[in-house]
């Protein structure tokens, strides 16, 4: 799995945010905590790091480990895409344990097995019974270990991931993802989706050494984070993951990650689709990366929030009254990146409606917030949506493992997941304005437009 | 669907503040043994008192509040030539405001709270449901409440409602996901001229010939007192479940019976539609049939156990994910189903509160490379025949047996999903939980009691099959010209298991006759 096409160029999900070496200090005003119980943490000589979250989650345990090697690792031209394979061949077996003898075992267990790939990191994301964790950890440590496919193992995964290609072929959400990509990053690996360019997909079947060098480059011990969310004992998990980590050796090839020179004015790219369509708008603004400012971060998703979320005046005026737009989406989530990224939303038009309408709405709407326009009262609204958002969020083990793991990628701090909600809690009014009148500018706009091709439109199959 | 049953608890309005909460519960669905569910408050009825059905779960200590109010109302009740409707009127209540509140004011007061009212549609269920945390609760109930009660329904919303719907099928559906449309296109080839045979979204011929009136008069039909089951869970107060009946009582009651279901065309042979789509890269390929089999039958349990270990949904354990995906690489992934699956979110697992009255039997095969659809049809086909032929060994019985009860055991972690599960119980009058009930009986399960329940509900003879592809008319003509398929040219030398089952899988009958073909072109799918 990968993450979902719309958002491939911005992180979802989860609550992630900064606290890294240069985050700045705490929010003076704390949020309630998001975790019932404290977690502890421990490091192994090799650099493994282990966090142990109790949960309230009778007999069942998330068992995540966190890689942080994503598409943005991918640095060399033609080989997209190689991060998202990954996740599927650590499904292939090892030195020990054939691809089948895994499968088994791991269906002996019931685990709910499965990992996905986003731009930053690639996370695995097993579930078990809490009776099941020994068995689990011996046959995960074993595969970040050992991993050993052979090629014509390896050839038929990367037909697979071609098969996921066209799963989502058939959606303009892929290509207007693609494009958007390419248009805001010229230089940084941010340029194409976690899936990869289409070619190099079709290409990855001869680069099997390539794949090799990849594992020994990233899925090293000071690379991975595993995370233990649920119903266990801590004594015995520690010692477990001592028995099985401590082995390990490797460590982190360094990433030569492009950087992307700053965007000084606006850019625009107009594609057409193969099949009938409403037009459709993909919008992104190059904002910094999350782990660079916390406070930032907070209060560019509160921004972002406060001209793009469904009680917005732009929303509520497009959407609503005036029925200009079909659709307005937009997470918030997705202004955060462990490298300088986009926050992005897309919109769905009226057949009656142009795209510089749409973006010269945004436009003025993030230019009031950044006058300084914006209620003291609508800003509160926003931060408790977002607050809120974590509590309804944070049921299960498996999404705990997960906000943790996300805040662990972009910042290398688990104590992020806190710390963001924290720094909502202690945003002003003025933070908002501030990073709305500093990155939210037309300077700094990539809008990808889609209409039908020319061929599709005015088709009766339209109905219009 | 059965009739709501004795399990339920009927609650009379006027004397929820007398009744106390009964305490044990039926039973804790799922690994959660610390927080059991208190189920339901039991209260006498009063006779005069309209009557409201309610499941409560409540575990004290918990921060979100789980809202789930079920009608038996689906796009089975759309009218004909308004195909649409139900789902129309369903999505424009939760998203149209309120008499007291316009849309506009109704976001701004959900907003903070993070709390959206969804809406999930199937052919014979909708369900209204919303997850808030406990200290939001006071502030977001009143709001569901006039949502469920006193919907604006004005032109405004149904405008831009219908607008969105419209897209959705157009759009979304028929221009952006071969998937869903294969999945869709199946359904209406199955049930051709049933309720069944049109998506929730509707049609647009549907979509355009309904009006607000005709919104308003599909609410009071079908969003009524007697068709709703409202549940509960989570850490709400305990007066609050009472609190919660006692004011949707409020609700009018139905005006008349549910129409009940025709039986659905019976397919004699193979049966193929091609959804032709020039745009189509790949093919997306659908296989079922339309069955008398649902979770009310004692064979459900064996027959779900079969499909499951056919090919489990998203997981790597089934046989057709083994062959076509994991040896052949022949696609993303490839899956069986006992009856009508939706996925709930991005996990693995279905969404709850889809029940119906009529059940359906699928394979779903993600897209494969056009030149290889045939192969992989055939394929997945052999495989569905051979395991049906010669069954599942005892020790192959045992070890997926193991798996099955320990995976399905991560089934409800939520409150929301607990509650889910709980009402389709119900709705199917299951007299123990799902989970027990297939644990159960799949114990009691061997090779032979396994093949006579899949004896009496499964074959491979009479079957449709949709592909969604380009160039329909060559490929109905491979269809039915009796040629062989041709094995794909893998990226990799295949060991002889596979070249020999290969031989096999391109000489698989697949009979089907020309005039069990139809070729309809994309822009025609769901147009009427």
């Amino acid at each position: 799995m990968w993450m979902p096409y719309g958002l491939a160029l911005a992180l979802v999900a989860a609550p992630s945010i900064a606290l890294a070496a240069d985050a700045v200090a705490p929010a003076s005003t704390a949020a309630p905590p998001l975790l019932a119980h404290p977690y502890s943490t421990l490091h192994l000589d090799n650099g493994f790091t282990a966090i142990l979250v109790p949960f309230d989650s009778p007999g069942v345990v998330a068992y995540f480990t966190l890689v942080r090697a994503g598409s943005r690792d991918e640095v060399e031209p033609g080989k997209s895409g190689y991060a998202h394979l990954f996740e599927h061949l650590m499904f292939r077996g090892t030195a020990n344990v054939s691809a089948h003898q895994y499968e088994e075992r791991i269906q002996s267990l019931g685990a709910d097995n499965n990992a996905f790939t986003t731009n930053d990191f690639t996370l695995y994301t097993p579930t078990v019974a809490t009776a099941a964790v020994p068995e689990l950890a011996s046959l995960d440590a074993d595969r970040f270990r050992n991993l050993s496919y052979a090629r014509g193992a390896y050839k038929d995964e990367t037909g697979a991931v071609l098969g996921e290609y066209n799963k989502v072929a058939s959606n303009p959400d892929l290509p207007m993802a693609e494009a958007l990509g390419t248009l805001a990053f010229t230089k940084h690996t941010y340029g194409h989706t976690p899936l990869g360019f289409e070619r190099d997909v079709k290409a990855m079947p001869g680069a099997y050494d390539y794949s090799r060098a990849f594992f020994r480059r990233f899925y090293t011990p000071d690379d991975c984070t595993l995370f233990v969310v649920g119903d266990f004992d801590a004594a015995a998990v520690t010692a477990l993951i001592h028995a099985q980590y401590d082995g390990w050796t490797g460590h982190r090839a360094a990433t030569n990650v492009p950087v992307e020179p700053e965007q000084t004015a606006p850019r625009s790219r107009a594609i057409t689709w193969k099949s009938p369509t409403s037009p459709r708008l993909l919008e992104g603004f190059r904002v910094p990366r999350t782990s660079q400012n916390l406070r930032d971060t907070a209060a560019l998703a509160v921004a972002a929030s406060l001209v793009l979320g469904d009680s917005s005046d732009l929303y509520q005026r497009l959407v609503v009254k005036e029925q200009k737009l079909i659709e307005l989406t937009f997470s918030p989530d997705d202004a955060m990146s462990r490298d300088p990224g986009v926050l992005s939303f897309s919109a769905k038009l009226k057949p009656s409606t142009t795209f510089d309408e749409v973006v010269g709405a945004v436009d003025q709407a993030f230019a009031a917030v950044g006058r300084g326009e914006t209620s003291p009262e609508k800003v509160d609204a926003v931060r408790r949506h977002l607050l809120n958002s974590r509590i309804i969020e944070l049921q299960t083990p498996q999404a705990v493992a997960n906000s943790l793991a996300y805040a662990t990628a972009l910042t290398g701090d688990p104590r992020s997941l806190q710390a963001y909600a924290d720094a909502l809690a202690s945003l002003t009014p003025e933070d908002v304005a501030r990073v709305a009148r500093t990155y939210l500018i037309a300077a700094h706009r990539n809008v990808v437009t889609l209409t039908s091709a020319p061929a599709n439109r005015g088709s009766k199959a339209v109905g219009r | 669907m059965k009739k709501l049953v004795s399990s339920l608890v009927a609650l009379a309005a006027s004397s929820m503040s007398a009744c106390a909460p009964t305490s044990p519960p039926l039973h804790v669905p799922g690994p959660t043994t610390a927080h059991p569910p208190g189920y339901t408050i039991a209260c006498p009825p009063t006779p005069a008192a309209p009557e409201v059905r309610t499941l409560s779960m409540r575990t004290p200590g918990t921060n979100v509040v789980a809202f789930r109010i079920l009608f038996s109302a689906g796009s089975a009740d759309d009218p004909a030539g308004k195909e649409g409707l139900t789902r129309l009127t369903a999505d424009t209540m939760a998203q149209g405001g309120t008499t007291a509140l316009t849309y506009t004011q109704l976001v701004e007061k959900l907003y903070p709270l993070a709390a959206s009212i969804q809406v999930q549609i199937d052919r014979d269920e909708t369900v209204f449901s919303a997850e808030v945390a406990v200290a939001s609760l006071p502030a977001f109930y009143p709001l569901l409440e006039q949502v469920l009660l006193s919907p604006r329904l004005d032109a405004d919303g149904f405008d831009r409602v219908r607008a969105q719907e419209t897209s959705a099928l157009t759009d979304d559906l028929r221009g952006g996901n071969d998937e869903e449309l294969g999945k869709e296109s199946l359904q209406a080839f199955l049930y051709e001229g049933h309720p069944y045979g049109h998506p929730t979204v509707g049609t647009e011929r549907g979509l355009a010939a309904a009006s607000l009136a005709d919104l308003r008069a599909q609410r009071a039909r079908v969003f009524c007192r007697d068709r709703m089951t409202i549940g509960l869970a989570g850490g709400y107060p305990e007066a609050f479940a009472s609190t919660f009946a006692q004011d949707l009582a409020a609700l009018p009651a139905c005006a008349g019976e549910r129409a009940p279901l025709p039986a659905p065309k019976k397919l004699e042979g193979l049966h193929v539609l091609i959804v032709d789509k020039p745009s189509a890269d790949a093919t997306a390929i659908s296989v079922g049939a339309a069955y008398d089999l649902t979770r009310t039958s004692p064979d459900f349990p064996a027959v779900a156990f079969f499909t499951d270990y056919l090919g489990l949904h998203r997981q790597s354990s089934g046989r057709l994910f083994d062959e076509l995906r994991e040896k052949r690489g022949l696609n993303y992934g490839d899956y069986a189903y006992a009856e009508h699956f939706e996925q709930d979110g991005a996990g693995q697992f279905p969404v709850p509160n889809v029940a119906r009255r009529q059940g359906m039997f699928s394979l779903w095969l993600r897209p494969v490379k056009s030149d290889n659809a045939l192969f992989a049809l055939r394929g997945a086909l052999y495989e569905y025949d051979t395991l049906l032929r010669h069954g599942v060994t005892e020790s192959e019985l045992a070890r997926y047996r193991t798996f099955l009860e320990r995976y399905t055991a991560l089934e409800e972690l939520t409150a929301t999903r607990r509650l889910g599960y709980a009402l389709d119980d119900q709705t199917y009058a299951l007299a123990h939980p799902y989970l027990e009930t297939m644990h159960g009986a799949w114990r009691q399960l061997d090779s032979a009691s396994l093949a006579a329940a899949t004896g009496r509900h499964l074959q491979d003879a009479n079957l449709g099959i949709v592909l969604v592809a380009k160039n329909g008319a060559a490929l109905a003509k491979l269809l039915t010209d009796g040629a062989v398929t041709k094995a794909p040219a893998y990226a990799s030398p295949k060991p002889h298991e596979v070249t020999a089952a290969d031989e096999e899988i391109v000489r698989f009958p697949l009979h089907v006759a020309k005039e069990n073909v139809r070729v309809v072109p994309v822009g025609e799918m769901f147009r009427e």
